[in-house]
C-alpha cells in the first residue's frame, strides 16, 4: 500500500514526482543533456536565403549547413572524416561525422536505477559513440528517448517508475547510404533496468507441514525492503547445508532424503534468510481420501486426506500431494485439483482424485455430471435506438412509482434518453436530455431516485464535466446544474454514494469527489489517485463502504470510503489493497457476495489492439478481447485471483452480479449470464457455468446485425441491456420448470 | 463580403454538395483528408469545381469503440505519399498513425506524448514534429515529439511549454514553430539539433523575445487581463518565407505577424472572435484564419495588410483550413456541436464565396491537402 494519494478539498497537483532524487527544471540544462559531445553550437541561429524555394517533390532535400559547422558542442575541434568514410559533402559536420559511428554505448553499459530514483543523462549516464576500431567519436549529436512504463526520460533525467526492464534509445543522423538525399537516422539501444528498493531481509515461509523422508515440498521465499514492503522480480539462490539429508533446487523444491536436521538458506544477493527443518522418518503407510463422489462441472469439490501410520494412527502434518486424472482419453476431459484439495471439472466424466505422501496414496472416484446451468433467455421488449450509438444504462424506480431506464449515447450522441419500462414489454421513450457533448458515456441515479448524473466528453468548448439532473419528474428529467470545474478533460464514469458523487476524470486520471447534496451547487470536496506517470483511470464502483477503482495499466484499487476499518471516509479514501495482472486493460470491477457468503470481485478487461483477434476496423491488431477475472475478496487487503470467465471469441465490457448470476455485456458476444453460485475456481466458461446468452444484434440497428453489448442490469425480474449498435434490450431468463409431482 | 452559400436545412447523404456549375470533365480535382475526432473516421474528400465535393472514402482509425480515440491532427507528407493522423486521447499516451495515401492502408503506429495534436513535417519528409497538447489535468510544460518518419521512430521529445498547439516547419526546413496556449509563448526549435532556440512572449502588450524563461511562461491573463492564448503558428511563404510566422491569438481576437529575425511583432491583424487555425497560400499573399467563435473564416491580403473578406461557414466551431496549392480554394473544416455532424466548406478565394459544402462525420477538425501529381499546383 501507500502508492495512492489522498487529497483534501480542492485537491493538489496531481502530477507530483514520486521521490525523484534529482530533478532538472531548466530548459537549457535539459536540452544540453540530450547532446553528447555537442552543446551551444547546435543552438546557433541560421542565416537563410529567403528566396530559396523548398525542395522539389520526389527530390531529396539538400543537406543543410548549420551553425554547428563552426563549433562542435563540447568545444572539441570537429573531426575530419577518415579515409574510407564517405566525405558526404554538404551535410552538417555532426551528420558527416556520424558516418564513422559503429556503435553507441552507455556508460555504465547497463543502466540500473531504483524505482523513484533519477539519473542525469550526461552525468550519471553517458552516451558515447565509437567507431569500428573502438575509438570514441566526438562531435555528433545523440538524441535520447525512452518509451516504457517502467521509466521515463524527462528534463534530461531518466526516472525509475516501477520495477521492470526498458531500453534507452539513442539516435544519430548520418549521411544516407546512397550518398545523396536527406540524412538518415541510425538508432542504438542500451538496456535499462528499474529495480525496487534494496532487499533488506529474506524470509523463508513456514510451509506448515512436516518434512518426512521421501517427500518434497515447495518453499517460498519473501524478499523485503527496509520498510517491510515485499520485493518482486528478485532472483533467489537456494542452498541446503546438508545435501545428504535434503536437497533444494533452484525453484525452491525441498526434497527430504534422510532423517536429521537441515538448514535451508535463500539468498537474494548478499541478503540471506534461513530456516531449519527436521527431516523425520516417514511413518506413513496409507493415505485415506474423503470427499464427494459426485458433482457437477464447475462445482468446487473439497477433498481431505489423512495419512496413517502402521498402527492406524493419523500422521498429522504430513505433506500431501493431490492429483486428478480422467479415465476418458479425450484431450478436453479437463479437471484440476489444487494443492488445498479443491477439485473442479470442466467436462463431465469419471475422474480419479489421488492424495499421496511419498509413494503411499489413496484414491477416490468422482463422477461429474453436466452442470445443467443453461436456461432459456427470451426477448421481452426493445427500445430501439438506430440513429446514434448507445452507451451505459441505469434502471430504477422513480419517485412516481414507475420504472425507468436511462441510457447514454456515444460517438456523436449528445443525449441521455429516458425510457419508461413499467411495462418491460413495451419500453416507451418519454424524453431526452440534450447536452453539449459527443459522448454521454455514463448515467447514474442516486439511491432515492431524486438526482441523476450524466457524464460529458467531446463538448464543443472542451469543458466537459458532468451534468446533474433533477428527477422530480423522472419521465422528463431536467438539468439542475452543469459542473465542469477541473473536469474539463472529460468524465467517463461516475458513481453515487449518498450525497457524494465520485467522478472519473480523463484529465487528472484521479477520482474527483463531489458533494452533490445540493444538486444546484455541486462542489469538489476531495480527490484520490495513484501516483504513477502514464496512469489511466477508467471506472469506479462503490458498495458497502468500499470503492473499486479500475486503473487501466495498474489494476484495481480497493478504497475504504466509509467502511471505516481502514480509516477511510467518503471524502478521504484510504487505500485497502490492489490487484494488477499481466493482461492489464483493467476496465471495470464489480463486488459481489454470493448466497454462500463468498466474497468476490469480478474485474473485466477491455482489450483492443490485440494482434491475434478479429479486426474491427480492418487494421491489424484492433480486435476486441478481454475477459473477467474473479478475485477472492475474503481479505480485501489481499485479493487473490481464483477464477476467470472468458468467452473465447469476444471481449468483455460492463458487468453486474445479482442472485448468484453474473451478467456480462460481452461486446460482440452479446449478453452472457453466468452461474456464480458456490465456490469459484478455474475457467467458468469451460466449466459450463454459462446460463444463457443473447445476441443483441438486429437488422435495424445503428450498425445492422452486429451485437455490441455495452452494459447489463438485472431489474425487477428482467435483464436490461444496452447495446452500442442497437439501443435498449429487455430480456428475461426463463426459470426452470419444476418437475411434475408423480 | 459575401457570407457564402448557406446550407438549407439538414445535409442529407455524404455526397450532397452545392454545385458551382460548369463542365465537370474539364475541371481539376482537389483532394483533402479530414479527421473527424468524435467519429474516429478520416474522410477523403474530392472537390471538382464544376461538380462539387464528394466523400470518396472514409477510413476508420482508432481501436476503442467504448472510448473515443480522438483523431485530431492530420498532415500529408510533402511528397503526397503518406498521411499522418494523431490519435489524441490515448490511454493516456496518444499515437500517430501513418497511412499510405491513396489506398489509405495503415503503415505504422507510433506512441507519442499526452494528447498529440497538430503536426509539422520537414520539407524532406524525414521528420514529423507533433505537439503534445496535453489536456490531461494540471498544467505542466509539455513536449513536441520528433518522429523519424521512414522508421516511424520517436527519436526524442523536446520540452516546450504548457499546452503546445500548432506545429509547423518553415519552408527552408531549418526551424520548427509551435505555440503554447497556456504559456503565452511562441517557441522555435532548431531542426538540426532539436533544441529550443528561441521563445517569444505573445502576451498582449508584452510581446517580445524571452530570455531564459522555461516552459511555464506567463500562464496568460498578465497583459492587463488579456491573453493571446495562441492556438496556431503558420510560417510565411513567398517573399516572407523563413522571415515571419503568423500566430493566432485565440484569446485576443488577432493574428500576430512575428519577425523571427528581429523577434518582434511586425504587424497585427484584428480578426473576428476566436482565431484558431491559420493557412498561408503558396504565393504567400493570402492569410486565412478560421474564427472558431464566429462560425467564419477571415481572409487577409498580406501585401496590403488588410482583411479582404469574411466568409461565414456552414456550421459552428470552425476549426481547420488548408489552401489548394494553386491558391484558388480554401478548404475549411467545421466541428459543429454535439450530435450534429461536422462539415467541409470549400471557399473560392477569388470570389470569397462558399462554393461547396459537404457533411462529414462528428467533430471534423484536422485537415490537409492531398496533392496528387495530377492535381492543380502539383505535389506539395
Amino acid at each position: 500500500m501507500g502508492t495512492g494519494r489522498r487529497f483534501g478539498a480542492r485537491g493538489r497537483n496531481a502530477r507530483g514526482d514520486r521521490a525523484a532524487t534529482r530533478v532538472c527544471r531548466t530548459a537549457s540544462l535539459c536540452s544540453a543533456l540530450l547532446l553528447a559531445g555537442c552543446g551551444a553550437g547546435g543552438a546557433s541561429r541560421v542565416k537563410v536565403d529567403p528566396s530559396r524555394p523548398p525542395p522539389p517533390p520526389e527530390t531529396p532535400a539538400p543537406a543543410r549547413e548549420t551553425g554547428a559547422e563552426a563549433e562542435p558542442a563540447d568545444g572539441a575541434a570537429p573531426e575530419t572524416p577518415r579515409a574510407g568514410v564517405p566525405a558526404a559533402p554538404g551535410y552538417p559536420p555532426a551528420v558527416r561525422i556520424g558516418a564513422r559511428v559503429a556503435e553507441i554505448r552507455t556508460e555504465p553499459a547497463e543502466i540500473v536505477l531504483e524505482a523513484g530514483d533519477s539519473l542525469a543523462v550526461g552525468e550519471d549516464v553517458k552516451t558515447i559513440a565509437y567507431d569500428a576500431d573502438g575509438r570514441e567519436v566526438k562531435g555528433i549529436r545523440i538524441l535520447s528517448n525512452l518509451d516504457s512504463r517502467f521509466a521515463v526520460l524527462e528534463d534530461g533525467y531518466v526516472k525509475g517508475i516501477a520495477e521492470g526492464d526498458a531500453e534507452l534509445r539513442m539516435s544519430i543522423r548520418v549521411p544516407p547510404a546512397a550518398g545523396t538525399g536527406p540524412p538518415e537516422v541510425r538508432t542504438f539501444g542500451a538496456p535499462l533496468r528499474v529495480v525496487g528498493p534494496p532487499v533488506a531481509a529474506v524470509e523463508i515461509v513456514d510451509p506448515g507441514v512436516r518434512l518426512l523422508a521421501g517427500t518434497a515440498i515447495r518453499l517460498e521465499a519473501r524478499a523485503l525492503a527496509a520498510g517491510g514492503e515485499p520485493r518482486r522480480f528478485v532472483e533467489v539462490a537456494w542452498t541446503s547445508d546438508r545435501r545428504r539429508l535434503a536437497t533444494v533446487d533452484e525453484r525452491g523444491f525441498l526434497r527430504a532424503l534422510l532423517p536429521g536436521t537441515v538448514t535451508v538458506t535463500a539468498a537474494v544477493g548478499e541478503i540471506v534468510g534461513a530456516r531449519t527443518f527436521e527431516v523425520e522418518e516417514n511413518p506413513v503407510v496409507a493415505v485415506e481420501v474423503s470427499g464427494p463422489s459426485r458433482g457437477r462441472t464447475g462445482d468446487v469439490l473439497r477433498y481431505a486426506a489423512v495419512a496413517r501410520d502402521a498402527a492406524g494412527g493419523e500422521v498429522a502434518g504430513a505433506p500431501v500431494d493431490f492429483a486428478a486424472a480422467a479415465f476418458e482419453t479425450r484431450a478436453d476431459m479437463g479437471a484440476s485439483v489444487y494443492p488445498d484439495g479443491a477439485f473442479v471439472a470442466e467436462r463431465p466424466g469419471l475422474y480419479r482424485v489421488t492424495a499421496g505422501v511419498a509413494g503411499r496414496s489413496g484414491q477416490m472416484l468422482v463422477e461429474v455430471a453436466e452442470r445443467g446451468a443453461s436456461r432459456e433467455i427470451v426477448l421481452t421488449g426493445r427500445g430501439a435506438v438506430a440513429d446514434r450509438p448507445t452507451s451505459d444504462l441505469w434502471a430504477f424506480t422513480g419517485t412516481d412509482g414507475r420504472d425507468y431506464v436511462y441510457t447514454g449515447t456515444h460517438a456523436g450522441g449528445q443525449r441521455m434518453l429516458a425510457w419508461d419500462v413499467t411495462d418491460p414489454a413495451n419500453p416507451v421513450l418519454t424524453d431526452f436530455v440534450e447536452v453539449d457533448a459527443r459522448v454521454v458515456n455514463d448515467v447514474k441515479v442516486n439511491d432515492d431516485a431524486t438526482v441523476a448524473a450524466i457524464t460529458r466528453e467531446g463538448a464543443s468548448d472542451r469543458k466537459n464535466g458532468i451534468v446533474v439532473l433533477d428527477l422530480a419528474d423522472p419521465a422528463h428529467p431536467v438539468v439542475a446544474d452543469t459542473y465542469t470545474k477541473d473536469l474539463t478533460g472529460g468524465v467517463h464514469n461516475v458513481f453515487f454514494a449518498g450525497d457524494v458523487l465520485y467522478a472519473v476524470h480523463n484529465g487528472t486520471f484521479d477520482v474527483h469527489i463531489l458533494d452533490i447534496s445540493d444538486p444546484d451547487d455541486v462542489e469538489e470536496v476531495g480527490r484520490w489517485g495513484i501516483d504513477r506517470p502514464g496512469k489511466y483511470l477508467h471506472d469506479i464502483w462503490v458498495a458497502d463502504g468500499l470503492a473499486y477503482v479500475s486503473y487501466w495499466h495498474d489494476g484495481v484499487y480497493i478504497l475504504d470510503v466509509g467502511d471505516g476499518r481502514w480509516g477511510g471516509t467518503p471524502t478521504e479514501p484510504a487505500e485497502v489493497g490492489s490487484f494488477a495482472y499481466e493482461e492489464g486493460n483493467t476496465h471495470v470491477a464489480f463486488p459481489y457476495t454470493n448466497s454462500d457468503g463468498r466474497r468476490y470481485l469480478f474485474v473485466g478487461d477491455e482489450i483492443f489492439g490485440c494482434d491475434d483477434c478479429i479486426s474491427r476496423n480492418g487494421h491489424p491488431g484492433d480486435g476486441s478481447r478481454g475477459f473477467v477475472h474473479v478475485l477472492d475478496m475474503e481479505d480485501p487487503a489481499n485479493p487473490r485471483e481464483v477464477a476467470r470467465y472468458e468467452v473465447p471469441e469476444a471481449g468483455a465490457h460492463n458487468l453486474w452480479a445479482e442472485d448468484d448470476r453474473l451478467y456480462v455485456a460481452y461486446y460482440q458476444a452479446g449478453l452472457r449470464v453466468v452461474d456464480v453460485s458456490g465456490e469459484l475456481r478455474g475457467d467458468l466458461f469451460r466449466q459450463g457455468r454459462e446460463i444463457a446468452w443473447f445476441p443483441t444484434g438486429t437488422p435495424d440497428g445503428h450498425v445492422a446485425n452486429s451485437p455490441m453489448a455495452w452494459g447489463p442490469q438485472p431489474f425487477r425480474g428482467h435483464v436490461f441491456v444496452s447495446d452500442l449498435n442497437s439501443g435498449l434490450w429487455v430480456l428475461r431468463v426463463v426459470p426452470r420448470k419444476k418437475a411434475a409431482a408423480s | 463580403m459575401s457570407a457564402g452559400a448557406a446550407m438549407a436545412g439538414t445535409l442529407p447523404g455524404l455526397a450532397l454538395a452545392l454545385m458551382a456549375g460548369g463542365a465537370a470533365a474539364q475541371s481539376p480535382v482537389y483532394r483533402v483528408y479530414v479527421a473527424n475526432e468524435s467519429s474516429d473516421l478520416v474522410s477523403r474528400v474530392a472537390f471538382t469545381p464544376a461538380a462539387g465535393a464528394v466523400v470518396e472514402k472514409e477510413i476508420a482509425v482508432g481501436v476503442m469503440p467504448g472510448d473515443n480515440d480522438g483523431a485530431h491532427g492530420l498532415s500529408v507528407s510533402p511528397d503526397g505519399r503518406h498521411w499522418y493522423v494523431t490519435i489524441a486521447h490515448g490511454t493516456p499516451y496518444g499515437e500517430v498513425w501513418k497511412f499510405r495515401a491513396g489506398p489509405d492502408t495503415l503503415v505504422a503506429r507510433t506512441r507519442l506524448g499526452l494528447f498529440p495534436a497538430t503536426m509539422g513535417i520537414t520539407p524532406d519528409g524525414q521528420f514529423m514534429l507533433a505537439a503534445n497538447f496535453n489536456l490531461h489535468g494540471d498544467m505542466v510544460p509539455s513536449t513536441v515529439s520528433v518522429v523519424y518518419t521512414p522508421d516511424m521512430l520517436e527519436v526524442t521529445k523536446v520540452e516546450t511549454c504548457m499546452m503546445p498547439h500548432g506545429s509547423r516547419v518553415r519552408p527552408d526546413g531549418t526551424r520548427h514553430y509551435s505555440a503554447c496556449m497556456h504559456s503565452e509563448q511562441l517557441v522555435e526549435i532548431d531542426v538540426a539539433t532539436f533544441e529550443v532556440t528561441a521563445r517569444f512572449d505573445v502576451t498582449p502588450g508584452l510581446e517580445g523575445a524571452l530570455a531564459g524563461r522555461g516552459g511555464e511562461g506567463r500562464h496568460g491573463d498578465h497583459g492587463g487581463g488579456r491573453a493571446c492564448s495562441p492556438t496556431w503558428v503558420e510560417p510565411g511563404l513567398g517573399s516572407r518565407a523563413n522571415r515571419v510566422v503568423y500566430v493566432a491569438c485565440n484569446g485576443n481576437d488577432e493574428v500576430l505577424e512575428v519577425d523571427t529575425e528581429a523577434w518582434e511583432v511586425s504587424r497585427r491583424f484584428p480578426t473576428g472572435k476566436g482565431p484558431y487555425n491559420l493557412e498561408v497560400t503558396q504565393d504567400g499573399e493570402l492569410l486565412i484564419a478560421t474564427l472558431k467563435g464566429e462560425r467564419a473564416v477571415a481572409v487577409f491580403d498580406l501585401g496590403g495588410g488588410a482583411e479582404i473578406g469574411r466568409v461565414a461557414t456552414s456550421r459552428p466551431v470552425t476549426h481547420g483550413v488548408v489552401a489548394s496549392r494553386d491558391g484558388r480554394y480554401a478548404f475549411v473544416s467545421n466541428e459543429s456541436v454535439g450530435s450534429v455532424r461536422g462539415t467541409l466548406d470549400v471557399i473560392d478565394l477569388r470570389s470569397l464565396e462558399v462554393v461547396a459544402t459537404l457533411e462529414l462525420e462528428h467533430q471534423s477538425g484536422g485537415i490537409d491537402f492531398w496533392p496528387e501529381p495530377s492535381a492543380p499546383g502539383g505535389v506539395r
